[in-house]
């Protein structure tokens, strides 16, 4: 699960990652918040997603997760607008293994952790963040590395990800507004919570989603977009010069990313219905508090979609 | 069930494995009655243990009353919700006790969805000499009976009858909280995480609702209520605490809904201890009052903090409970021990409060010396009336022989539920299925 890297011990974690929020423009503290901010942001998701009860789930645990991912998000759109061309950065610290849990899954597709060898503190990591590439190159299946250095570092993902409590039409709306293939991210989405290690097929293409940005610790902006208060804005397409077919799914079928209703905000669910009904609707279960199912919208027959989409298009 | 409830007291030597604990006998609540001679725990099954304060023995004038099991009930069952095909757990969340009226004893115990007022009534005589019945109840023999005779109360071994007096359901969507008996004696509310509702005690068909956070749209919902209590001598005032570290004193005369507060007691965040763990530890987990009614507790992840209810800007005390951890968020998170809830306590007269902490730790503090203390409920660490030693976590540097370092703190050994007697010093902490009751030695040093 860690691939090439040792075991991290507690301490070493807890000195790299833990403590307070650093000044951004100190170049391996900016590193390591962005290590820790991703960090927290894939163990959110895990809290989420991964969370089978029997009993209903604590409002006021699910509202903090949710408080805190919309803040990571709210802090990363911030970041990506102050700088709309960046060059990819450190890759995420891994999620859930250096922190001792047991045996959980691989963090979300879009927002997958990087192999232990890959979370270097101090100067280490600002040498990932600068040849980002170097690292990708790690070719470790369980934590789906990508070789794709130019991918943006920002992207879409996260900032679709506000995992809502009782729709999904709001998390599929600013999908929706920051790129018209919005199925992929959902897909992504639907597969990352139980993805397995089997999946690094269609989930190593979204290995650069989950990069952040932290790359240019000298930027005096950086300093700016720690946000002091965490108003969630409306979300604004700052990524629509980006086109995320090509940079982030080009392994996988795009066939499935072609749909239109999956662009459209409401109503989702039953739109959804005749194209890939289980799979998508597996993925609205963490919104209705079920348990959630894993789906693996990649594997659909290539034949059986085509003919679904000419159903669609036709009608 | 009967003789399960003395294991609480009970030293099983055996069973010093926690993971051998029973999940359904985690004490999930602890709460004396206001003249401390009984204290009720709830725990995770559903059950309600009270115990009873032994009248001082003369024969051992140094050893004060001690408490032993006077009644166990079974409050609530688990029930299933089939529109959300979802368990409704029957974890006891609150128990609350009403003041005594007359010569029975009231509670109200709750779970997430359902209050429950139980009284609680002796039997210590029963009749004897029926003209028609015998001994065992069976009828006489008619022929048998040659003159009438006036039945007798005789005396007999004492027997605590528990019977459920009002159910009041349905009246919760979410997750009930807090209930709090109001000063007046005849209502009561009860708190989930979004709404607040009024109940009278003797009816149960009809609750009004006077605090709703709800919002239009679930999706904007970004703050829940985590606690509330009356005030213990207004009774048109009340608290409620929230999700993001703020108190909000309502007065019920302004308004039937009492959404706009009165006053609003909030502290600014530090921005030097800022992180991404700002607002999850600033959760309020607890609230109560003071004794005097001038004065609020609240407990958040790391500190305790009081207020006075004339200053609504910051508190006036901020007490650290285990400043330590605040590097170990991140972890603390992953594992979810960041949402714990730790409950909070006053003394009688106000001077100490107490809160638990990992590891069986509890920690005191004396609000006039502005002393501390860290204390450990565990058997391995006390032996039943000896003096409690205080303990240390250390965090780095020197390490003196008996400190816990803070990496080696049992998480999953944490004390939630804390309870301290109206009066004397006498103290009730649940360590996970056991229920330690400490008394304060005249002698002793700690206060």
């Amino acid at each position: 699960m860690l691939g090439k890297g040792g075991k991290r011990k507690f301490d070493e974690h807890e000195d790299g990652l833990e403590g307070k929020i650093v000044s951004p423009s100190d170049g391996p503290s900016k590193v390591s918040y962005t290590l820790q901010r991703q960090t927290i942001f894939n163990i959110s998701l895990m809290k989420l997603y991964n969370h089978r009860p029997l009993t209903e789930p604590s409002l006021q645990k699910t509202v903090l997760i949710n408080n805190m991912l919309r803040r990571i998000q709210e802090e990363l759109k911030q970041e990506g607008s102050l700088r709309p061309a960046f060059p990819a950065s450190a890759p995420p610290a891994a999620a859930a293994d250096p922190l001792g849990s047991s045996s959980r899954e691989a963090p979300p597709a879009f927002s997958q952790p990087a192999p232990a060898p890959c979370e270097l503190g101090g100067a280490a990591a600002l040498e990932a963040c600068l040849t980002p590439a170097s690292l990708l190159e790690d070719d470790d299946p369980d934590t789906f590395c990508t070789s794709s250095p130019a991918a943006p570092a920002r992207l879409a993902p996260p900032a679709l990800l506000p995992p809502e409590k009782d729709s999904f039409s709001s998390a599929l709306d600013e999908i929706e507004e920051l790129c018209p293939t919005s199925t992929s991210t959902e897909a992504a989405e639907a597969d990352g919570p139980k993805g397995d290690s089997s999946s690094g097929g269609p989930g190593a293409p979204q290995r650069p989603e989950g990069l952040q940005e932290g790359g240019r610790p000298e930027d005096p902006k950086l300093m700016d977009s720690l946000p002091g208060n965490f108003e969630i804005t409306a979300s604004t397409g700052f990524l629509t010069d980006l086109t995320l077919d090509d940079i982030l799914f080009a392994d996988i079928d795009t066939s499935m990313y072609d749909f239109d209703p999956c662009t459209s905000a409401s109503g989702t669910a039953s739109k959804m219905s005749p194209v890939s009904a289980d799979d998508l609707l597996k993925t609205l279960a963490p919104y209705s508090s079920q348990p959630v199912a894993p789906s693996q919208p990649f594997k659909m027959d290539l034949t059986e979609l085509d003919h679904i989409m000419e159903v669609l298009v036709g009608s | 069930m009967g003789e399960d409830t003395d294991t609480r007291k009970i030293n099983h030597s055996f069973l010093r494995d926690h993971s051998y604990v029973t999940e359904a006998d985690i004490i999930s609540t602890v709460e004396f009655n206001h003249t401390g001679e009984l204290l009720a725990t709830g725990d995770k099954g559903g059950r309600v243990v009270i115990f009873q304060r032994e009248p001082e023995s003369k024969n051992a004038p140094h050893s004060q009353g001690e408490y032993d099991v006077y009644s166990t009930f079974q409050s609530h069952e688990p029930e299933f919700d089939y529109l959300k095909s979802l368990e409704i757990e029957e974890k006891i969340n609150k128990i609350k006790w009403l003041p005594q009226q007359n010569a029975a004893h009231s509670l109200l115990s709750t779970n997430d969805k359902t209050i429950k007022l139980w009284k609680i009534t002796e039997r210590d005589k029963r009749p004897e000499g029926y003209n028609l019945k015998d001994e065992e109840g069976k009828l006489k023999d008619l022929s048998t009976v040659t003159s009438l005779q006036v039945p007798v109360l005789k005396p007999m071994d004492l027997m605590v009858e528990v019977s459920p007096r009002r159910v009041f359901a349905n009246g919760h969507t979410y997750h009930i909280n807090s209930i709090s008996v109001n000063s007046d004696c005849e209502t009561y509310m009860s708190a989930d995480d979004l709404r607040i509702n009024l109940w009278h005690l003797a009816i149960t068909d009809r609750s009004f609702n006077i605090v709703d956070i709800k919002p239009a749209n679930m999706e904007d919902l970004t703050e829940v209520i985590t606690a509330s209590e009356f005030h213990p001598h207004h009774c048109n005032l009340f608290v409620y605490s929230s999700s993001k570290g703020s108190l909000r004193l309502c007065d019920m005369r302004a308004a039937a809904l009492c959404d706009k507060h009165s006053k609003l007691f909030e502290e600014p965040e530090d921005p030097s201890n800022r992180s991404f763990f700002s607002e999850i530890i600033s959760s309020v987990s607890d609230v109560k009052f003071s004794h005097s009614g001038r004065y609020m507790l609240t407990r958040d992840y790391l500190t305790v903090k009081v207020w006075d209810l004339n200053m609504e800007a910051r508190p006036i005390e901020t007490y650290q409970v285990h400043d330590y951890l605040r590097s170990k968020l991140c972890s603390l998170y992953e594992n979810d021990c960041i949402f714990d809830k730790f409950e909070c306590a006053w003394n009688g007269s106000d001077s100490v409060i107490m809160t638990g902490a990992y590891n069986n730790f509890f920690r005191m503090f004396d609000r006039n010396t502005k002393r501390d203390v860290t204390l450990e409920a565990s058997r391995e660490s006390s032996k039943p009336r000896a003096v409690l030693k205080p303990r240390r976590v250390c965090v780095g540097g020197k390490r003196r022989r008996d400190d816990i370092s803070v990496d080696s703190l049992d998480f999953t050994k944490k004390i939630l539920h804390t309870a301290w007697h109206p009066a004397e010093n006498i103290i009730a902490i649940a360590a996970t299925n056991n229920l330690y009751i400490f008394q304060d030695k005249v002698n002793s040093d700690m206060h």
